[in-house]
């Protein structure tokens, strides 16, 4: 069966084409202020604490009714306060930011093997989490992802120039009187926040690229902000389609089929604007 | 004749006042005391780590001193809120990232940024601001080049003409002629001195090049963890130069023209003796 035909008859995956192409734009787009803002090892290592948090879910919301909303809230809170320690940890605390956030990541997995392996239940194949399936991807991610994406983008747009600013220089921006430290936290819990939703769809290990490699790649085609920033989506939205593509056809992860067409498509860039220099 | 500094005078642009200042354990000030007036272009000099930079992050109100009171225009300096656009700041080339998606007219306008406010964009008027401060910088033929194309001293002027679009009273220029040649760093001076006249503005400028900037700065002051005041930069002598860089700041010291508060020497055997 072709892939359209099988988009065309199965929920599931126009579930995950649609989630996936959400997931891809909200990545895509904040991986332009990580690239800049040299913050990949911030998502790093929010994404890893991501799975100690989807393990405290598991094991909260096993008394609860609607226990997936509930594991999907507890991931989220968790992933948001591990994301403003690091913030802080990045900002002013005494380790340096990237011995703080080796520190959160290795935890952060270890309390997620540690509690799954207490659960006493059967536990959905740990690779769901570790490298995304698109047969774990709910109507409610769905809707979750694209809640998300609206909040996002609205975000971008109104503080375009304060994020513009804060990315090109964070000391000059704060002597002009753009409240840098806001600005940091706030970037740092919208991080969190698409990283929870992504995890489904990329994985926990595999999140980062997303929010990387689109960003690393606008930025090799020397264009100003905004166009890099649209440069990001094209190659964060395509890779995705086609990755969840190769993904149904060859029967792998789809995180890690996105992930391998994603740097497919920057080495492509790369090669051609080399080659223009 | 000995110099004190002026006394505490309300039209003072910058009062710095027995401000002490150390990253954490690490003493980089004591009981520093600065008094600029208005219309000066002070040189600010001193060896690596002296504590220039934190001097001038300390006007600019990113650091809070541990004790004393650094004022702007009568105001403490980390609480100015919207009168921060009365300081223009150009910070050392070493801390841009130079690979930025900008283009020349993009860095310049985000001088503008903080006074159109959040939610807003940057009004006609700014805009049109900002093309006049690149014709007078002589950057309006580059001003759709991405700035990491430019040469050094083509930046050092994107970043003045940003510094100057909020309409400052004050600019701090940090180490601003570092990695640009002898012929551009005269050329930069030259148009610092044209800026501060058309603008009416008080300079502080940070330069680990002596021999130049003795000859733009109307005053001299050298931090070395303290501050010395120099009020004639231009009276200094050759003698007063080698003394200063064989002996870092105490040297200074010897020449008449001079402010000494809590000095302290780096290479106490070669010395002079302290007053």
């Amino acid at each position: 069966m072709g892939f359209l035909e099988a988009v065309g008859q199965f929920k599931f995956l126009q579930q995950a084409l649609i989630a996936g192409v959400v997931v891809a734009t909200l990545c895509s787009v904040l991986s332009v202020y990580v690239v800049l803002k040299r913050m990949a090892f911030i998502g790093q290592g929010i994404s890893h604490a991501a799975f100690g948090g989807i393990a405290l879910g598991l094991v909260i919301s096993d008394r609860l009714s609607s226990p997936e909303a509930w594991r999907n809230i507890v991931t989220a809170v968790f992933c948001v306060g591990v994301g403003m320690l690091i913030a802080g940890a990045s900002r002013r605390g005494k380790l340096s930011a990237d011995s703080a956030i080796g520190i959160f990541l290795a935890v952060s997995m270890a309390l997620g093997v540690i509690l799954i392996s207490l659960r006493h239940q059967y536990t959905a194949d740990l690779m769901t989490y570790l490298f995304g399936s698109i047969l774990a991807i709910t109507v409610g991610d769905v809707w979750a992802a694209a809640i998300l994406a609206i909040l996002v983008l609205v975000f971008v747009a109104l503080l375009y120039k304060e994020l513009l600013y804060y990315s090109f220089d964070e000391e000059m921006a704060a002597a002009s009187g753009i409240p840098v430290g806001a600005l940091h936290y706030l970037l740092v819990g919208v991080l969190a926040l698409t990283i929870v939703v992504s995890v489904k769809i990329v994985g926990v290990v595999l999140v980062s690229a997303f929010l990387v490699i689109p960003g690393a790649a606008g930025k090799l085609l020397g264009l100003r902000f905004g166009p890099m920033m649209a440069a990001a989506v094209g190659v964060g939205v395509v890779s995705t389609v086609a990755g969840l593509y190769a993904s149904h056809v060859m029967q792998v992860p789809s995180g890690a089929a996105i992930v391998a067409v994603q740097f497919i498509v920057f080495l492509a860039i790369m090669i051609a604007m080399r080659g223009r220099r | 004749m000995a110099q004190s500094a002026p006394a505490a005078q309300p039209e003072l642009i910058v009062d710095v006042d027995d401000v002490t200042f150390a990253w954490r354990e690490t003493p980089v000030l004591e009981r520093c005391v600065l008094k600029v007036p208005p219309g000066v272009l002070l040189g600010l000099i001193g060896p690596n780590g002296g504590g220039k930079t934190t001097l001038l992050k300390l006007m600019l109100g990113l650091l809070k001193p541990q004790s004393g009171s650094v004022r702007i225009l009568g105001r403490e300096a980390a609480s100015l809120g919207s009168a921060r656009s009365l300081i223009g700041y150009v910070p050392q080339r070493a801390e841009i990232d130079w690979s930025f998606p900008a283009t020349a007219r993009d860095v310049v306008l985000m001088g503008a940024f903080a006074r159109a406010g959040a939610l807003h964009r940057v009004p006609a008027q700014l805009r049109k601001r900002a093309d006049e401060l690149m014709e007078l910088t002589g950057i309006s033929d580059l001003a759709d080049r991405m700035i990491g194309k430019l040469s050094g001293g083509q930046q050092q002027r994107v970043f003045v003409a940003r510094a100057l679009l909020p309409q400052p009273r004050l600019l701090l220029l940090d180490e601003p002629t570092i990695g640009i040649d002898t012929g551009g760093q005269e050329a930069f001076f030259n148009l610092i001195r044209d800026m501060q006249a058309q603008f009416n503005l008080t300079i502080i400028m940070s330069s680990h090049d002596l021999q130049h900037i003795r000859h733009v700065a109307d005053s001299l002051a050298c931090i070395s963890r303290t501050v010395h005041w120099h009020d004639r930069a231009e009276l200094l002598t050759e003698q007063d130069l080698k003394n200063l860089y064989a002996c870092e700041l105490d040297a200074f010291l010897t020449h008449e023209h001079q402010y000494h508060e809590h000095g302290r020497c780096y290479e106490p055997d070669n010395c002079p003796e302290e007053r």
